[in-house]
C-alpha cells in the first residue's frame, strides 16, 4: 500500500470512527431524554414535599420522614443547593437536619470528593451546612485539592463555621495545596472570619506566607475595617512590594483610624503609581484635611488615574478640598482640567 | 475524433508534466498539513476545554455575584443607527448578573433617532464625566447619564466608525477591564461571571479573554432574553451554526492552550484597560479592528518582554444573527477576510521572526498557510487535480488522497467538534438537533464550504484593491414584533 492509498484509508476510518462515536453520544442524549421528564416530575414532587416540610409546624425526624430511593438523592440535593440560596436561619437548620435525616450527609460526602468539577463543588456548598467533624475533615482534605475552585468551595464551607482556629487549618491547607491564584476570591472567603479572625489573618500577611495568600489576608483585613489591624497594616506599608503597599494603605483608608494618616502622607509621595493611588484613596476615605496640599500636588501626577483619586479624595474631604479644587480648577494645566472635570462631575454640571 | 484545442491541452499537460506535478503535491502537502494541524489541535483543545471548564458550576458564579469582590467591568456597546433595537439591547445589557459593572453606548453620530430612542427610554439627562483623553477620537457632542439607570453612561459623539467609536468608550471607562460588544447582541445573563474568572486567576498577566459567540436564529427571543433555544430552521444560519462550533471549540481552545490565540471577537471580548491603551486603543479605519487589537497586544509585549496572558473561555455565550441569505453572508465573509489579511499585512514582520516567539512562528505561520495561502490553494486544487488526473499526469491514488484530505477529513474535523461540544458543554437543545448538526456536519463540506473559499478569495481580490468599505448587513433582528416594524437596514459606517 503506498503513502497516498494510506492517506485515504487512515481518513474514512477516522471519519467512520468519528460518526460512530457522534451516533453512539446521540443515542446516549435520547436515552437521557427519556429518563428527563421523569426526573422533571421527581423534581416537581420532592420540591413539594421539602417545601411542605419546611413550612410544616413540626420537625420531621427518623422514621418519619418520607421514605427515599437512591435514585432521590441527586434530586433532593439539587432541589437544596437551589433552596439553601433563598431560605435563611430556622429553615435552613430545618432543611439540613431533614438531609441528615436521610443520611445525604453520607452520600455529599462521596460525591465531594470524586466527580466531575461541578458536582463536586455543589456537594461541598451542601456539606458547608453541616457542622459535624467528619464532615470539616472532608472539607479539609478538598481545601488541598489541585482544582482552584474545589479547593476555594472547601474553604467557604470552613470559613461558614466562622470559628477563627480554623483559620490555621486552613491555612495550612493553602500552604499544602498545588496552587490558589484567586486572591480576591480568597479574600471574600477569608474576611467570612470578621473580626474574630482578626488574630490569624494578622499572621497570614507575614512575608513567609505566599503572596497571593499575603494579598488575600490584607485585603480581606480592609474589607473588615477593624481598628485593631491598624499596627499590622501599618508595618505592611513599609514592604517593598508595590502590591502588598498599595493594598495596606487601601485597607487602612477603611479602619476608620486616624493613626495611619503618616503613612497615607508617605505613600502620596511615593514613587509607585500604585501606591500613591491608593493612598490618595485612603486619604479621602479617612478624611485626612492635613492631606489637602499633598493631594493638590497630586493633581499634576503624570499618571491620570492618580490624578483622578487625589481630585475626588479633595472633593470628598469638604469645603477645604472643595475650595482647594475651585482654586486650582482656573489653571490652563493638567492640575486645572482635572479640578474642573471634577467640579462639573460631582455638582452635576452638564459639559 | 479529438478536437485540437483538446489534442493541444492535452500535449501541454504533458509537456510540463513534472512541473504540474510539483504544483499538485504542493496543494496536496497544503491541505495534509492543515489536518496535521487540526489532528493536534483536537487533544490540545480536548484539555483545554477540561482545565478550565465551568460547566455545571453554578456555586463559583454565584459567589462571586453575592461578594464585594468582582473586578469592575465596562460595557462598550458602539451604535449606529439602531434606532430599532437599541433600547432593548441596553436593557438586556442592564439585567446582566453582575454586581460592578458600567454600560457605556457610544452614539457614532447615528442619522436616525438611535440617541432620541435612548434619551425616552432611560431618562437622559446631561452630565460631565471626567475622562482620561489617553486615545484620539472623533468630537464628542455630549455625555448622558441617568437618574433611573445610574450604570449607563451614554456617549454622543461625531461618526467615526466602530474603532474610533471603542475609543472613545475605552476614554471614558471607569473600571480596569472593558467588555467590547456589537450593540446588536445578546449576552446570557452571567456571562460577565464566567468571563471575569481568568483576570482574577491571573490578576498581573492576563490581558484579553475571549468568549464564545452562538447563533441566535432559531431561538425565542423576549425582552433581550432568550426563552428558548433552537437551532435554525433554515440552512444558511445551520450550517453556520456548525461552523462556529468548530471554529470555537476547535481552533480557538487550541490557540488559548498554546499561548497563540489571534482573534479575541469583536462581538464579545473582555481587555484590560491598561493593555489597550498602551498600543494605542483601536486602529481607525480597519475592518477587522478587534483582531488587529489583539496582535498588536501580542507585539507589544513581546518587544518588550513583558509576561502577559491571553484566554478564551467557551462557557460565555454572545448571541448574534447570522446572515440567512447567500448575499449577505458572502459580504460578511468577504469582510472578515479583508479584516485578516489587513491585520496580517499590517504586522507582516511577525512572520516565522523567531523574536516574536510562537506569536511569529506558530499563529502567523498558521495563518499564512490555513488563511492567507488556504483559501487560494484549495480553490486552486478543486480545479487543478481532477484535470490533472483526467490529463492523465496523476494516478488515481493522488485524487483518491486529495479527495480524503479534502472532503472526508472535513468530515472528521466537524463530527470532533461536535462530539467535544456534547461530551463537555451539552449546549445543542436536543438529540433531534445533535443528529441534524451530525448530518450538516457532512453536508457542509460539499457546496457549501467551497462557496466560503470562493468568499474568502472574493474577500483577497477587494483586499488587493483596497476596498475599505463595510458593506450593509440586513438584518431581521430579534425585537417583539411591534418594534420590528421600525427596523431599518443597518450599516457600519468607517470613514
Amino acid at each position: 500500500m503506498t503513502l497516498l492509498d494510506s492517506v485515504w484509508l487512515l481518513s474514512f476510518l477516522m471519519a467512520m470512527a468519528s460518526l460512530s462515536v457522534l451516533i453512539g453520544l446521540i443515542a446516549l442524549r435520547l436515552i437521557k431524554e427519556s429518563a428527563l421528564h421523569r426526573r422533571e416530575e421527581l423534581k416537581k414532587m420532592w420540591s413539594r414535599k421539602l417545601h411542605i416540610m419546611l413550612n410544616a409546624s413540626v420537625n420531621l425526624e427518623g422514621e418519619n420522614l418520607p421514605a427515599i430511593k437512591t435514585c432521590d438523592k441527586e434530586v433532593i440535593c439539587d432541589i437544596a443547593f437551589d433552596m439553601l440560596r433563598i431560605v435563611r436561619g430556622k429553615d435552613v437548620e430545618r432543611l439540613v437536619a431533614n438531609l441528615k435525616g436521610w443520611k445525604l450527609d453520607a452520600w455529599l460526602s462521596q460525591a465531594a470528593l470524586r466527580g466531575s468539577r461541578g458536582k463536586r463543588i455543589r456537594a461541598l456548598a451542601l456539606l458547608a451546612q453541616f457542622k459535624s467533624q467528619d464532615i470539616l475533615e472532608i472539607l479539609l482534605v478538598a481545601a488541598r485539592d489541585k482544582d482552584s475552585y474545589v479547593q476555594m468551595a472547601a474553604l467557604r464551607g470552613i470559613a461558614n463555621r466562622r470559628d477563627p482556629s480554623l483559620l490555621r487549618k486552613m491555612v495550612q491547607a493553602l500552604m499544602e495545596a498545588p496552587h490558589q491564584t484567586n486572591t480576591l476570591m480568597l479574600a471574600d472567603v477569608l474576611k467570612t472570619f470578621r473580626e474574630s479572625g482578626v488574630a490569624e489573618l494578622e499572621r497570614l500577611t507575614d512575608s513567609a506566607m505566599r503572596r497571593e495568600i499575603r494579598l488575600a489576608a490584607i485585603k480581606a483585613l480592609g474589607m473588615i475595617g477593624a481598628g485593631k489591624s491598624v499596627e499590622t497594616l501599618l508595618e505592611l506599608t513599609e514592604q517593598p512590594d508595590q502590591d502588598i503597599r498599595a493594598q495596606s494603605l487601601m485597607a487602612l483608608g477603611r479602619t476608620g483610624d486616624q493613626r495611619a494618616q503618616e503613612a497615607i502622607f508617605a505613600g502620596l509621595e511615593s514613587e509607585s503609581y500604585p501606591v500613591r493611588l491608593s493612598a490618595a484613596q485612603a486619604a479621602g476615605n479617612l478624611g485626612l484635611h492635613h492631606a489637602v496640599p499633598k493631594l493638590a500636588n497630586l493633581l499634576n501626577d503624570p499618571v491620570w488615574w492618580v490624578r483622578y483619586r487625589a481630585a475626588s479624595a479633595l472633593y470628598q474631604l469638604g469645603t477645604a478640598g472643595q475650595d482647594m479644587l475651585t482654586s486650582i480648577s482656573i489653571q490652563q494645566n493638567v492640575a486645572g482640567e482635572m479640578a474642573r472635570q471634577i467640579l462639573a462631575e460631582r455638582r452635576g454640571v452638564a459639559a | 475524433m479529438i478536437p485540437e484545442s483538446a489534442g493541444f491541452a492535452y500535449t501541454f499537460l504533458q509537456d510540463h508534466a513534472q512541473l504540474l506535478q510539483t504544483l499538485s503535491i504542493i496543494i496536496f502537502a497544503t491541505g495534509l498539513f492543515q489536518n496535521l494541524l487540526y489532528i493536534i489541535e483536537l487533544p490540545a483543545a480536548w484539555l483545554e476545554l477540561r482545565r478550565h471548564s465551568q460547566v455545571e458550576d453554578f456555586d463559583s458564579p454565584w459567589q462571586l455575584l453575592i461578594s464585594d469582590v468582582a473586578m469592575p467591568v465596562s460595557l462598550l456597546a458602539p451604535a449606529y443607527n439602531e434606532e430599532a433595537g437599541i433600547v432593548q439591547s441596553v436593557q438586556s445589557m442592564l439585567a446582566l448578573q453582575y454586581s460592578d459593572f458600567e454600560v457605556v453606548v457610544i452614539n457614532d453620530g447615528s442619522k436616525d433617532k438611535t440617541l432620541d430612542r435612548l434619551i425616552q427610554a432611560f431618562d437622559l439627562i446631561p452630565v460631565t464625566r471626567a475622562c482620561e483623553q489617553a486615545i484620539p477620537h472623533e468630537r464628542i457632542r455630549n455625555a448622558y447619564g441617568s437618574k433611573s439607570f445610574p450604570r449607563l453612561l451614554v456617549i454622543d459623539k461625531e461618526n467615526g466608525g466602530k474603532a474610533d467609536a471603542l475609543n472613545a468608550g475605552i476614554n471614558f471607562a471607569r473600571s480596569p477591564l472593558f467588555c467590547v460588544m456589537d450593540g446588536d447582541s445578546l449576552l446570557e445573563p452571567s456571562v460577565l461571571l464566567r468571563v471575569v474568572r481568568p483576570f482574577m486567576e491571573d490578576a498581573d498577566r492576563m490581558v484579553a479573554v475571549g468568549g464564545t459567540i452562538r447563533i441566535v436564529n432559531g431561538c425565542e427571543v423576549k425582552n433581550g432574553r432568550i426563552l428558548r433555544f433552537a437551532l435554525p430552521r433554515r440552512f444558511l444560519p445551520l450550517v453556520q451554526t456548525m461552523e462556529y462550533v468548530r471554529a470555537f471549540l476547535m481552533s480557538r481552545l487550541a490557540m488559548s492552550r498554546w499561548g497563540i490565540l489571534t482573534i479575541i471577537s469583536g462581538a464579545f471580548g473582555i481587555f484590560r484597560r491598561n493593555a489597550a491603551l498602551e498600543v494605542g486603543g483601536f486602529t481607525r479605519g480597519l475592518v477587522g479592528e478587534d483582531m488587529e487589537l489583539v496582535i498588536k497586544i501580542h507585539r507589544y509585549h513581546r518587544e518588550r518582554k513583558k509576561a502577559y496572558q491571553m484566554r478564551y473561555v467557551p462557557e460565555p455565550v454572545c448571541w448574534t444573527e447570522a446572515p440567512e441569505t447567500i448575499e449577505m453572508l458572502g459580504k460578511q465573509r468577504r469582510r472578515w477576510h479583508r479584516g485578516l489579511l489587513e491585520s496580517f499585512f499590517i504586522h507582516f514582520r511577525l512572520l516565522l521572526n523567531p523574536a516574536y516567539g510562537r506569536i511569529g512562528l506558530a499563529s502567523f505561520g498558521i495563518m499564512l498557510v490555513m488563511d492567507v495561502l488556504g483559501p487560494l490553494l484549495e480553490i486552486a486544487g478543486y480545479i487543478l487535480i481532477p484535470l490533472f488526473y483526467f490529463g492523465g499526469i496523476l494516478s488515481l491514488s493522488f485524487l483518491k488522497a486529495y479527495l480524503a484530505v479534502t472532503f472526508i477529513f472535513g468530515i472528521f474535523i466537524s463530527i470532533t467538534s461536535l462530539i467535544l461540544e456534547e461530551s463537555e458543554l451539552h449546549r445543542v437543545p436536543t438529540a433531534k438537533d445533535l443528529a441534524l448538526l451530525a448530518l450538516i456536519a457532512v453536508a457542509e463540506n460539499f457546496g457549501y464550504r467551497q462557496f466560503n473559499n470562493i468568499w474568502r478569495m472574493a474577500g483577497w481580490w477587494e483586499y488587493v484593491c483596497g476596498a475599505t468599505h463595510w458593506g450593509e448587513m440586513k438584518r431581521k433582528g430579534f425585537m417583539a414584533p411591534e418594534v420590528k416594524k421600525f427596523l431599518k437596514p443597518q450599516a457600519s459606517v468607517s470613514k
